[in-house]
């Protein structure tokens, strides 16, 4: 799994590629409080390049959840698509997440 | 281990460390049958967390051998999951909640979830002191 972030407006915005698994998912959780420790509240991660998630991975994301809901701030979701979309739906993930077709929505929203 | 032309049957410790060979074995195995992203990523979901919940559970606070079998029957490919540890029945457990709040959101059970909702057939059987789980999904 790979990060690269970018601050658009006053959205943090973190791309995510690769798998997030067992092996892994904390990495997730881990970028997250990284940037909510230097300041940052609105948060969206952008999962457009994400090919594989599994319940590991969404462990992480609800923390990093609850973490920024904590701090007052938000965690945007964006571009989900294949089993990753299917997991979000299946899970209820769908409905506790805000989730944008692309990236440039989730900033605007 | 032995492998068996398309099919595997494999033995492994049962410690996380072992998942990534395991998936790589099955989807191997699997990938001379079907090409089909989504059922390849829904059986290296299914196989993950049940490789998963029996290091935890089965194999809670004991050690043991995890096995592994491949094999098609009327268009369908099936994984056999043998452990040798306490008995445990993936298939009684409560389903996750899936319908709290962010805040109330509790995270235990979803990879069970996904195991019921991806596999095409799930079964288990306790046999000789053995878990068996067998699953399928499509071969084409």
């Amino acid at each position: 799994m790979k990060f690269e972030s970018e601050k658009i407006k006053d959205t943090f915005v973190l791309k995510v590629s690769g798998r997030m698994d067992a092996s892994n998912s904390s990495l997730f959780e881990e970028e997250v409080k990284k940037a909510v420790a230097e300041g940052s509240k609105n948060l969206a991660a952008d999962l457009g390049n994400l090919e594989y998630i599994s319940s590991a991975g969404l462990r992480s994301i609800l923390s990093a959840g609850k973490l920024i809901k904590a701090e007052n701030g938000s965690l945007k979701l964006c571009s989900l698509n294949g089993i990753v979309l299917e997991v979000f739906e299946i899970s209820g993930f769908d409905a506790i997440f805000e989730i944008y077709d692309s990236i440039e929505e989730a900033v605007e929203n | 281990m032995k492998t068996n032309g398309k099919f595997i049957n494999i033995s492994v410790p049962g410690n996380k460390q072992n998942l990534e060979l395991i998936k790589d074995k099955v989807l191997n195995s699997y990938s001379f049958f079907s090409k089909n992203k989504k059922n390849n990523s829904r059986l290296e979901l299914v196989l993950e967390e049940i490789f998963l919940n029996i290091c935890d559970y089965a194999y809670k606070n004991t050690e043991g051998m995890i096995e592994v079998k491949t094999f098609e029957k009327e268009n369908r490919f099936y994984i056999e999951i043998k452990d040798s540890g306490n008995y445990f029945n993936l298939l009684e457990f409560d389903e996750a909640d899936t319908e709290s709040i962010l805040e109330e959101r509790k995270i235990g059970g979803l990879g069970i979830h996904f195991i019921k909702n991806f596999a095409e057939s799930i079964e288990y059987k306790r046999k000789n002191n053995k878990n068996i789980i067998i699953f399928s999904v499509p071969s084409t």
